[in-house]
C-alpha cells in the first residue's frame, strides 16, 4: 500500500530534474541586497501520500535534499530544510485534518479535501519551508529583513507556479 | 479514518528527523564557508566578548603608559626634526645634538590672569632648567621659570612679562613677541621695520637668536598690522597657534649648546 507508482517516481525525477537544471539559473537579485529563488522540489514531500511512515518521509527528504544540494553546490542546505519540512509535514496534517480523514494510501490531490484545503496546506509547508531555506542559507538572524524579504518574494513566485501545475495537471 | 489512528505512533520518526538534521547541519557547516564562518563565530560569541571586554579594561588602565610611550616616541622624532637643519652627519653623536625634547605633560593651566603661568610634571631630575622652551607640534607654549625636584611652572606666552624673540617666516626682520593681557586669542609683534613686506596670514616664528628656542618654531599667523605711533616699526597682532585653553602633552626644549654661547657672550 505504500507502494509508489512508476509514473510517480517518474514525476518526482522531473521535479528535481526542473528545479536543479532549469529553476537553479533564475536567481533573481533586486534592490542590492536581496534575491529570488524558485523552489518547487519540496512539492514531492508535501503530496506523498498520507499513509507513508514519517520516519520513511524523513530520509526521503534528506535524499532528496542531498541530490538538489549536489547540483546547488550547498552540501547539507536543501537537505536540513527538506528534512524539517518532511518533520512539519505530520504535525500541518494533524492539525488541519479534514472532518473526513484522509485518504491514506494516495499521493494528496487538490479535490480530495477540497481545493482550500489544498491550497492551504501547501501553501503553509511550502512557506516553512523557503523561509527555513532562506535562514539557513543566511545562517544568522542578524540578516533577518533579507530572510523575510526573500521568503515572501520566493514564496510567492514558487507558489504561483506549484499550483498552476496542479490546476492544469 | 483519522490520521491521529493510522498507527504512527511513538517518537521514531522525531529521532529520525533528529538525525538527518544533525547530519544535514553537520554536512552544511563542513562544506559550506559562509554558515561555517558564522557558526564558528557564534560559537565563539560569548567568548569572544568576555575577551574583548577584559582587553577594554586593560587597555584602559594601560592608557597613562601607552600615552607616555608615545610621547617618549614624539619627543624622540621631534628630537630629529629640530636637530636636522643643524647636524651635517646623518646620525649625530649624543654630544653633537644641539636640542634634547623632553616630553611633559600640564598638570596645570591658567588663560585668565594677565600673568598666566603653566605647570608641567617633569622638573629638576628629569634635567629640566630654568629658561628652557617649552612647545606644542602646534605652536611654542612658553618658557622655563622656576624649577624643583618634580615639577616646573611655565611663563605662557599668555603673560605680560613674557619676550620672545621672533621673525616673520621668510623676512629677516626680527622683532619681539608680547602680550597685552586681553585676549587668549591675540598676541602682539613689535619691531618689525616699517619697510618690511609681508601679508596677513603670514606666519610668525622664533628666530633662533636666543638659546630658548631653536629657529623656525611656529609661534602663530599674523591677523593684522598697523604703523605704530613712531611711524618706524609696525605694530602687529598675531593669533597663537597654540590652543592655550586646551593644552596637554608639551615638549621642553634643551639647547645643549647653550652654556657654550651663553659663556661666549659673556666673554665679549
Amino acid at each position: 500500500m505504500n507502494r509508489l507508482t512508476a509514473g510517480q517516481l517518474i514525476s518526482f525525477a522531473l521535479f528535481i530534474a526542473i528545479q536543479v537544471l532549469l529553476l537553479k539559473n533564475i536567481q533573481i537579485a533586486f534592490l542590492e541586497q536581496f534575491s529570488l529563488s524558485i523552489l518547487i522540489y519540496p512539492i514531492i514531500i508535501i503530496l506523498l501520500p498520507v499513509s507513508f511512515g514519517r520516519s520513511a518521509i524523513i530520509v526521503s527528504a534528506f535524499a532528496i535534499g542531498l541530490i538538489v544540494d549536489v547540483f546547488y553546490d550547498s552540501p547539507g542546505v536543501h537537505a536540513a530544510t527538506l528534512v524539517f519540512t518532511a518533520f512539519i509535514r505530520s504535525i500541518v496534517l494533524g492539525l488541519i485534518e479534514p472532518r473526513l480523514g484522509y485518504r491514506a494510501n494516495d499521493m494528496i490531490e487538490k479535490d480530495h479535501y477540497g481545493l482550500n484545503w489544498f491550497l492551504s496546506y501547501v501553501g503553509i509547508l511550502l512557506f516553512v519551508h523557503i523561509f527555513i531555506y532562506f535562514s539557513i542559507d543566511a545562517f544568522s538572524f542578524v540578516f533577518i529583513l533579507k530572510i523575510f524579504v526573500n521568503t515572501i518574494v520566493s514564496f510567492i513566485v514558487s507558489y504561483l507556479l506549484i499550483i498552476l501545475y496542479k490546476l492544469i495537471f | 479514518m483519522s490520521y491521529q489512528q493510522t498507527g504512527f505512533k511513538g517518537f521514531a520518526h522525531i529521532i529520525t528527523f533528529l538525525v538527518c538534521e544533525l547530519l544535514a547541519f553537520i554536512l552544511i557547516i563542513n562544506f559550506n564557508q559562509t554558515q561555517r564562518d558564522i557558526f564558528l563565530h557564534s560559537s565563539s560569541l560569548f567568548s569572544g566578548n568576555l575577551l574583548k571586554t577584559s582587553a577594554q579594561v586593560k587597555d584602559y588602565l594601560s592608557l597613562q603608559q601607552s600615552n607616555d610611550e608615545l610621547l617618549a616616541e614624539n619627543a624622540r622624532l621631534l628630537n630629529e626634526i629640530i636637530n636636522m637643519p643643524r647636524s651635517e652627519a646623518p646620525v649625530p653623536d649624543a654630544g653633537q645634538i644641539a636640542y634634547s625634547v623632553i616630553p611633559a605633560r600640564i598638570i596645570n593651566n591658567n588663560i585668565t590672569s594677565v600673568r598666566n603661568l603653566i605647570t608641567i610634571d617633569k622638573g629638576s631630575r628629569d634635567s629640566i632648567a630654568t629658561s628652557l622652551g617649552v612647545t606644542t607640534p602646534d605652536g611654542i607654549v612658553g618658557i622655563v621659570r622656576t624649577v624643583n625636584h618634580q615639577f616646573s611652572s611655565v611663563i605662557s606666552l599668555l603673560n605680560i612679562e613674557i619676550r620672545i624673540s621672533a621673525s616673520i617666516e621668510n623676512e629677516n626682520y626680527f622683532g619681539t613677541i608680547t602680550w597685552d593681557g586681553k585676549s587668549y586669542k591675540s598676541l602682539s609683534l613689535s619691531g618689525i621695520p616699517i619697510h618690511a613686506n609681508f601679508e596677513i596670514g603670514d606666519k610668525v616664528v622664533t628666530n633662533g637668536y636666543s638659546t630658548i628656542f631653536p629657529e623656525g618654531l611656529l609661534i602663530g599667523t599674523i591677523a593684522s598690522f598697523d604703523v605704530g605711533k613712531d611711524g618706524a616699526f609696525f605694530e602687529i597682532e598675531v593669533t597663537p597657534s597654540t590652543d592655550f585653553a586646551n593644552l596637554d602633552h608639551v615638549y621642553v626644549l634643551k639647547d645643549n649648546f647653550a652654556a657654550d654661547i651663553i659663556s661666549l657672550n659673556q666673554d665679549e
